[in-house]
């Protein structure tokens, strides 16, 4: 059950409470924004490699190649619709694969040289301007094969991840300006005396050169140190004024002219010069004298800009790397495509350790996303992932058999798992034909797909419309393994001909969009009124209708389950015995379908010590393949929102709420059945397990269920499902209903304590296996709820007007009188009126339990049919009128009293 | 359950297959026991065969009982 506050607990059990249902929808799957993407260019540019990234300032870096390797730069500040996407500047190098990589104003462009060389350039100007090109490393091997990948850790640190198209290299880099003293020098002319002093970190000591004479130059000095980045150096001089400086730095195999000109330095202090970064081994400095005393140089540093480590292999093994891209949460999360040490091909992910999920610079083992047979004409190249919202990947799937293919894919992460999880969403297909994949970037409140002849915009915010004050009914259910709701909404102004559409108010109202109902009441909090969010749904169907004059919009929408049962496998999933247990088989199951997935409070130890062999055939649905786990386990699987929760179901369990007391039970039925198996029997390929209800055997003789698991390896494992098992027909051979006023936090699977003095029932706990919520703003709002486990709960939320519907300024603040129109089996009934009151006047609605009944509104009577037992669903009848010659149902001829066993 | 596949591979050794169960293009069910009674010279790649599942769940516990063109 959710937690609700005390002032809403309170409003739902005064017999006197306005109700206040709240219906949103957001455009989101799963709780995830499901991106809408506008396509703002469409060029002509040849596909090749192809990168993007958005800068502090947020405009659009990309780099692309062309046929001939020509590197290619191209700079869109103020990205949208109207800006140009078809200007690139020629870099003047080749190159084979690039990335693209920023922070801030910082952006750096790596690139795989035609020659085999990593080669690296930075902007400290959003791109605007670019350092030369530095060559960090050699790579051995097939240039055209080799990947690249980098991602900022912070404002410092950064990482390039390159391939040589077998392994995968790790090179750390830091940006961080720091003073090196240089580690040597050069004298040429030997017109230096104490040349050390120049660089002993000491600013009292000094090395000096005899004046050649006023007006003339002296000879360099030069100071050395292995190549280093750097973009400025400082020196800390003496007698320098009235002179000349000329100072050159050493990089590229030639000095480059620093500076040179009047002194302006300022003896006994720092001065220090910039240039762009550049690797740098010496600097050299000479001086024209201004008067007749020696040149004092006491001090002279490298301003190091970069600093980086030799690349170091991975710990994982593939045959081939055909793409590679990382991302920064906590740890380098890495997204990998290649052929398996099987050649099979496949999307893999892993994580470089910076203490967050693995320690620092460790490597986690490769986890599967995709998966092919290498016979099967599938591969798998260009991933590329983001972090806008949740972990966004892409990467291309080619297909070289008959009708083949080379599209991207996207899938996302689920929101609440780690990286290292390796939870993601069934990668869905995207329109387009791409061999070398798409860029993925974000900045602000878009995310950006590019590749060289195309941007694709959309925004990360997902849209919402409340829908609260256009309701008319809403009918919403609960039950093992379904879930779903219809909201009817008023339409007589035309208000939802548009939805979906563009600039709409109801643009995100659309198939596929994430609807939540929130019970909630007017209470005495400030925040009145108060809801209880957790329902959610996603849309599958409208339907409008236009009859009698009247004009409305039915939506109706399916929860987690539905989820579940939308996915399909694409392929054959197999686990062999002791791969995954079961948590992580339905963890797998939920991801694909996009949901959540926990456990909520304890959890049987079968549960994560089952590690069955498992396969999901291509085509089975993922509520089929969790059915078939849920079945191996004593937990059950409910949702609450996008989050499917297991939740170990004990006898022992204490009760979640309390009806009858201070809650009323307006109308129930409570039922007793036998087992539908009270002889359970369960079968390893060793082991044979066999369990005995023996007082109902006695009663009825034994009625047998077989179960065979070759997963069951030991007689715990078969004893605890033969004990899952007479659970599961224990909690089932109770059943019923009962109709109280709208508990807005009541859940499936809570357990509550029901007492009905003509039942007789006194403080018995019983587990709801089902919820209904009726409203309709005419008649008034009622939940019902299914009981089975003979507990039940069907809400009747008083029958009062819909505070927020139309037609209804001035809602009652007690809930209108109630008819009834009943008929016993033997006896005609007159109709009755039935006000809702406390608790005590339950004498007054007991006779109902029995009985289907109708409610008046006075002008269209509405029909309610519960059939909240026996295994059958509680659904809301159609309208009907009723029948004149209406018979109770025998079924509910001769209601038995219930023992008091918590079930 | 019986589901139709494709053989892909066979191994006379062991007389065991491996299939593409008919929907999964890209991955495929290797070691699945085979009918003792099939020859192995019928088990040949791209023959469709009937591949039988007393359990849904387990495929090891799968076997191929016919196979035909």
């Amino acid at each position: 059950m959710r937690t609700l506050t005390d002032t809403l607990t309170a409003a739902q059990k005064r017999p006197s409470t306005r109700p206040h249902p709240k219906v949103e929808v957001f455009d989101k799957v799963a709780g995830i924004t499901r991106f809408h993407w506008e396509r703002l260019y469409e060029g002509a540019e040849a596909e090749k490699f192809h990168a993007v990234t958005m800068p502090g300032d947020g405009s659009l870096i990309r780099l692309r190649t062309d046929a001939s390797n020509n590197l290619y730069r191209q700079r869109v500040t103020g990205p949208d619709e109207e800006s140009t996407y078809s200007s690139w500047t020629d870099w003047s190098v080749e190159a084979y694969a690039v990335s693209l990589c920023s922070y801030g104003a910082n952006v750096v462009a790596t690139r795989i040289g035609t020659d085999g060389h990593l080669y690296l350039s930075l902007s400290e100007d959003n791109g605007d301007t670019w350092s030369d090109w530095h060559d960090l490393e050699t790579i051995a091997g097939t240039a055209a094969d080799f990947r690249l990948a980098s991602c900022f850790k912070d404002a410092t640190n950064f990482l390039i991840l390159y391939s040589d198209g077998t392994d995968l290299y790790r090179k750390r880099l830091t940006l961080s300006e720091s003073w090196t003293t240089p580690t040597g020098h050069n004298d040429p002319d030997a017109t230096w005396n104490s040349e050390a002093n120049a660089y002993d970190d000491d600013t009292g000591s000094r090395a000096d050169e005899t004046s050649p004479g006023i007006g003339n130059w002296g000879k360099f000095i030069e100071l050395t140190h292995a190549a280093i980045y750097c973009h400025s150096v400082r020196l800390w001089t003496g007698y320098t004024a009235y002179g000349e400086v000329d100072i050159d730095i050493y990089y590229g195999g030639a000095w480059h002219d620093l500076y040179e000109g009047d002194s302006a330095f300022i003896t006994g202090e720092w001065t220090e010069l910039t240039f762009t970064l550049q690797s740098i081994t010496k600097v050299r400095a000479k001086f024209k004298y201004g008067q007749a005393h020696n040149i004092w140089l006491r001090e002279l540093d490298f301003g190091e800009l970069l600093t980086d480590e030799a690349g170091a292999s991975w710990a994982n093994s593939l045959n081939s790397i055909t793409g590679v891209a990382v991302v920064y949460q906590g740890d380098y999360n890495i997204i990998v495509t290649g052929t398996d040490p099987n050649d099979d091909p496949g999307v893999w992910t892993c994580v470089l350790g910076d203490g967050y999920s693995a320690a620092v610079g460790n490597w986690s083992s490769l986890a599967e996303v995709m998966l092919a047979e290498s016979a099967s004409g599938v591969t798998y190249v260009h991933p590329t992932i983001a972090l806008p919202d949740v972990y966004r990947a892409w990467f291309v799937e080619a297909y070289s058999g008959t009708e083949s293919y080379s599209r991207p894919y996207w899938t996302h992460g689920i929101a609440s798992a780690d990286f290292i999880s390796n939870l993601w969403r069934e990668p869905v297909p995207f329109n387009l034909t791409s061999s070398y994949g798409l860029s993925l970037a974000w900045s602000g409140s878009y995310v950006w797909l590019t590749r060289p002849d195309g941007v694709w915009r959309a925004s990360v915010a997902a849209g919402s419309v409340e829908l609260t004050t256009s309701v008319l009914g809403i009918k919403a259910s609960a039950r093992e393994a379904t879930g779903e709701i219809s909201v009817i909404l008023r339409n007589d102004d035309g208000r939802f001909n548009s939805i979906g559409e563009d600039d709409d108010t109801y643009e995100h109202l659309k198939l596929g969009s994430e609807l939540r109902f929130s019970p909630g009441y007017y209470t005495t909090d400030a925040g009145s009124p108060e809801h209880s969010s957790g329902p959610a749904y996603w849309i599958q169907s409208f339907d409008y209708l236009s009859k009698g004059g009247r004009s409305t919009l039915t939506v109706n929408a399916v929860d987690g389950w539905g989820l579940l049962e939308r996915w399909k496998a694409r392929r054959q999933y197999s686990w062999a015995s002791g791969d995954l247990n079961i948590y992580q088989l339905l963890s797998f199951i939920h991801s694909r379908a996009g949901l959540e997935f926990s456990a909520l409070g304890g959890s049987s130890s079968v549960l994560t010590d089952l590690e069955p062999a498992f396969t999901i055939n291509p085509g089975e649905s993922g509520k089929t393949a969790a059915l078939r786990l849920l079945a191996m386990i004593p937990d059950v699987l409910f949702f609450r929102g996008y989050f499917g929760y297991l939740k170990y179901i004990q006898s022992s369990d204490s009760e979640d709420y309390t009806y009858g007391t201070d809650h009323a039970i307006l109308e129930a039925h409570y039922h007793t059945s036998h087992k539908a198996a009270n002889r359970v029997q369960v079968n390893s390929a060793t082991i044979f397990t066999e369990s005995f209800d023996w007082e109902e055997i006695d009663l009825v003789f034994d009625i047998l269920e077989q179960d065979y698991d070759l997963a069951l390896t030991t007689t715990a494992r078969t004893g605890a499902r033969a004990t899952a098992i007479e659970r599961r027909q224990t909690v089932r051979s109770y059943n019923g209903y009962s109709v109280v006023p709208l508990n807005c936090g009541q859940e499936i699977y809570d357990v509550v304590k029901l007492t009905d003095q003509r039942a007789p029932l006194s403080a018995e706990k019983r587990r709801l296996l089902g919820i209904d919520h009726v409203l309709s703003c005419k008649s008034g709002i009622s939940l019902t709820a299914d009981i089975r486990g003979c507990v039940m709960n069907r809400l009747n939320e008083g029958l009062c007007t819909h505070p927020t519907a139309p037609d209804h300024p001035d809602p009652p603040t007690r809930r209108p009188a109630l008819s009834i129109i009943g008929r016993p089996s033997t006896s005609p009934m007159t109709p009755a009126t039935y006000r809702p009151t406390a608790p005590t006047a339950l004498s007054e609605v007991e006779w109902v339990v029995f009985l289907d009944f109708v409610m008046m509104d006075g002008e269209h009577p509405r029909h309610m049919t519960v059939q909240g037992f026996g295994g059958h669903t509680p659904t809301p009848a159609p309208p009907r009128r009723p029948s004149p010659t209406y018979q109770r149902p025998s079924k509910y001829n001769n209601p038995s009293p219930l023992t008091g066993e918590a079930r | 359950m019986i589901r139709k596949a494709i053989v892909k591979s066979f191994d006379a050794g062991t007389h065991k297959a491996t299939v593409q169960i008919i929907g999964s293009l890209s991955v495929w069910l290797a070691d699945i026991p085979t009918n003792r009674g099939i020859a192995s010279g019928d088990m040949l790649a791209d023959r469709y065969c009937a591949v039988l599942t007393p359990d849904p769940g387990q495929p090891g516990d799968s076997v191929v009982i016919a196979v035909w063109t």
